[in-house]
């Protein structure tokens, strides 16, 4: 159902840097994810496809306690408490054990935020080597 | 700044590229989002903080001051006026400083509205400012 469009943009190494952006599809909607991935962290920016915004920024990291598995999650711009953004990089950063900033820039409902949410999982598993 | 989706990129923004300054490493992320801009400037290998910068003044008004004279001549000198709120990280008189600095010296006081900067610069002074001002107006603005 959810699944990457032809035009995927081919990853470049810069340094210890690396982006990467792909247009992906959650039912009738298209989203574009653009990846930052630095030492430790990776910057994930979600919007739709036809139009990009920086709205929402949050950032989630491991905690330092082996024995305690539950993220530690903050929103730091655009918005407050508990956002989308939040959320997900909350759920990313217990995945992955990362540290995660995630911009999260769609009005997900409760029909198309599930198949957001398999078809970003579906990718970030099959091209890990981008986000973590 | 948003470039077209499906023009293929090879890579994930607007601008990525490592490049040195002054001899150090640095990290550099541009990217037009359509309401603001998106800056990643670093030394360390992550973000250390992050600012949202917002001008105080029109796009068409804050560049007077830079159409006047030199901003570098202290006699004349005056600042885009801006304001910064620390988002993420610790926040020093000396991060500020070198963002009003990137502010005066290069492309960012074209933005639209505001932007997003993520700063971690391993020394703050004039010569590493003075040099990564020349790096980020010749490779991005």
């Amino acid at each position: 159902m959810a699944s990457a469009n032809k035009d995927i943009v081919p990853v470049k190494e810069s340094g210890p840097f690396t982006s990467h952006c792909v247009h992906l599809e959650a039912g009738p909607s298209q989203f574009t994810v653009r990846a930052l991935k630095m030492q430790g962290s990776t910057m994930l920016f979600v919007n739709p496809k036809e139009s990009e915004v920086l709205e929402e920024l949050a950032v989630a990291m491991p905690p330092r306690n082996p024995t305690s598995t539950e993220p530690l999650s903050s929103t730091i711009l655009g918005g407050h408490g508990q956002t989308d953004s939040s959320v997900l990089a909350a759920k990313l950063s217990k995945r992955y054990r990362r540290q995660f900033y995630v911009s999260l820039n769609l009005k997900l409902d409760r029909l198309v935020g599930p198949l957001f949410e398999k078809s970003l999982v579906t990718y970030m598993h099959d091209h890990l080597e981008h986000f973590a | 700044m948003t470039p077209a989706l499906d023009i293929p990129r090879e890579i994930g923004f607007n601008q990525q590229f490592s490049v040195n300054v002054n001899g150090v490493p640095t990290e550099i992320v541009f990217h037009g989002f359509a309401n603001k801009w998106f800056l990643v400037v670093t030394q360390l290998g992550k973000i250390p903080g992050i600012y949202n910068v917002h001008f105080d003044v029109k796009k068409d008004e804050r560049v007077i001051p830079y159409l006047h004279g030199p901003v570098d001549n202290p006699e004349f000198h005056v600042s885009v006026p801006i304001t910064m709120n620390c988002c993420l990280g610790l926040d020093t008189d000396e991060t500020r400083s070198a963002i009003q600095f990137l502010v005066n010296r290069t492309g960012l006081h074209k933005c639209p509205s505001e932007f997003v900067v993520g700063l971690g610069l391993k020394q703050i002074d004039g010569p590493n400012l003075r040099a990564l001002a020349k790096v980020l107006e010749e490779m991005i603005f």
